[in-house]
């Protein structure tokens, strides 16, 4: 089952002929830990097991992790020489477990009586690459990927399962089948500042995503849900990567505060998905946080993903995210980048107009979601833009 | 210069621009600290039991009106970040809890709309294929409720007032209690 040459749906076959079910859950006990943590990431097996085996690991590394801190601690200021290695090897360490902790912290969320908590991705990287699943995927009607921008780790897992969260209530909110699934998918190795405007982490994170999604396909071949693709800033170019450049398809496909897409994803018709939405705050300079989004369109400067979906051209269908005032507690405004932000402006907030229409459009309601009615400029920007026009020309 | 190199220079001047500014953004895309430029929260703060209780009271209030039988969602005690009164960062409970019950949509959105005009809140109505979603905003008691009217699945939200507190804090704390997948 392990063989590198298999595919998701060829894993998925070997795995119903070994017959385990849920019931067999204390096989996993005296599994050992190499085979664990390939099976804990191997498309192709049910959510159940990959769950079980990945919480397993989980523990089993945080008390490795905390083990050798403790060593190394009492080590570094005596090791002379080797004093270097070894605190950079403990910075490494600090980072493993706070990733670590955070995962485990994800998982064990109170307060949460509708959605159980899965860990269906834990990788091997130093810190580790995650994802936890709101909802059953083996049995959910309505799955989708929350996809993050730059600098999410591990270390946010707990923050960006607070965004899934939101997804998945706000789901659950709408009509039909209420079975659903939401996915915090950190899968991919997100680009810090210096590297946002390269593709390098698109191409290679789009590809994961991608195995992702065709692993569901694997396991649920036979009553294949609805999906959908949420992303968010450099998670848009990312999850344009996987529905354009491989085989994998979903149902929908929602960008918010988009980073840019590929330069050669020019239109929403060369994505692999039904139907593409598109929500977009008012575009604002990068210090003006607070009255629209500062950096979608600096990050749609890159030369390689310069696309913006918000335009009439890409053909989308766009959505509102700020019509309302600030002072609104319900529907209110995206003010700022950020996906979540300590007073929920963000895409991805709780009683965002943004989180509203996302609940809508993910689960086939799109008529319900509020029209996108573009927000004029700040005063400033269109003084500024007065000013300069004539040297910046058209564009 | 011709226009060619002129747009060139234009755009290698723009990426300059977009390396420092994004440089100076060191602290990325996600979950940064509160910004304090929104007027979201001005009242006052309250401890995290009366919050957690005043939410319950609304949803309870709300649920009373509408009739039939309701199972939480999330909540209550969930909690999340937001911004208290002098810009500090604070926390705050959502409350969301759901109903198969039937109905009247238009009817009891209807109803939900002017019971909470009727406490002073100030009140959005969406209208959909499914039935109408009304949002209250402010009041002294809550943040915010929501009442999304739709025949086999109504549901209700509440969130509390802000309150002194840490929703990673909260949520680890109460997370020891629980049990993983």
């Amino acid at each position: 089952m392990f063989a590198d040459d298999l595919t998701a749906a060829e894993v998925a076959k070997r795995w119903a002929a070994l017959g385990l079910t849920k019931a067999d859950v204390d096989v996993f006990g005296g599994m050992p830990t190499d085979v664990l943590a390939r099976l804990g990431n191997l498309e192709g097996v049910p959510y159940w097991a990959r769950s079980t085996a990945n919480t397993l690991v989980l523990n089993q590394r945080l008390g490795e992790v905390e083990g050798q801190i403790e060593q190394l601690e009492g080590t570094v200021a005596s090791a002379g020489d080797g004093s270097r290695a070894l605190a950079r090897e403990l910075t490494a360490l600090y980072a493993d477990r706070k990733a670590l902790r955070n995962i485990n912290a994800a998982l064990k969320v109170k307060g949460e009586n509708d959605g159980q908590r899965f860990l269906t991705a834990l990788t091997a990287d130093r810190p580790p690459l995650a994802a936890v699943s709101i909802g059953d995927l083996d049995t959910a009607a309505n799955v989708t990927w929350a996809v993050p921008g730059m600098d999410t780790g591990t270390s946010d897992m707990s923050s960006w399962s607070r965004a899934a969260q939101n997804i998945y209530d706000e789901q659950g909110r709408g009509t039909g089948d209420s079975r659903q699934g939401v996915i915090a998918w950190i899968g991919y190795d997100t680009p810090s500042p210096a590297t946002v405007l390269g593709m390098a982490k698109a191409e290679a994170g789009g590809r994961k995503l991608a195995d992702s999604i065709e692993g569901l396909g694997a396991v649920r071949s036979g009553d294949m849900p609805t999906t959908n693709v949420v992303a968010h800033s450099y998670g848009t170019t990312t999850a344009a990567i996987a529905l354009s450049e491989t085989g994998a398809h979903v149902d929908r496909f929602v960008s918010l505060g988009s980073a840019g897409s590929p330069n050669q994803v020019d239109s929403a018709g060369k994505l692999h998905a039904e139907h593409v939405f598109v929500g977009q705050a008012r575009n604002v300079a990068f210090d003006e946080a607070g009255q629209g989004d500062q950096l979608a369109a600096l990050g749609r400067r890159a030369p390689g993903h310069h696309v913006d979906p918000a335009t009439r051209v890409f053909g989308a269908t766009t959505f509102g995210t700020d019509t309302n005032p600030a002072s609104v507690a319900e529907q209110r405004p995206v003010l700022n980048h950020d996906p979540l932000t300590g007073n929920g402006a963000g895409y991805l907030d709780a009683q965002t107009e943004s989180v509203y229409n996302v609940g809508r459009v993910t689960t086939g309601h799109e008529d319900a979601a509020t029209p996108f009615v573009p927000k004029p400029p700040t005063e400033r920007d269109q003084e500024l833009y007065e000013r300069f026009h004539p040297l910046i020309g058209d564009r | 210069m011709n226009g060619t190199t002129s747009r060139t220079i234009r755009r290698q001047a723009g990426g300059i621009v977009v390396l420092l500014a994004l440089a100076g953004l060191l602290t990325g895309c996600v979950f940064r600290a509160p910004d304090t430029a929104t007027d979201r929260r001005t009242e006052p703060a309250v401890d995290p039991e009366t919050a957690k209780q005043q939410m319950i009271d609304a949803v309870d209030d709300a649920t009373r009106l509408l009739g039939g039988d309701w199972t939480p969602r999330t909540g209550p005690d969930y909690a999340e970040d937001c911004v208290l009164s002098d810009g500090e960062q604070g926390a705050q409970w959502r409350y969301l809890t759901g109903s198969s019950l039937a109905g009247n949509p238009s009817e009891d959105g209807t109803w939900m709309a002017e019971h909470w005009r009727g406490q002073g809140l100030e009140v959005i109505v969406r209208d959909s294929d499914d039935g109408p979603a009304v949002f209250g905003s402010g009041g002294e008691r809550i943040a915010s409720i929501s009442a999304y009217a739709y025949s086999g699945n109504y549901t209700v939200q509440a969130v509390s007032s802000c309150f002194p507190g840490d929703a990673d804090r909260i949520a680890e704390e109460d997370g020891d209690d629980a049990e993983a997948p």
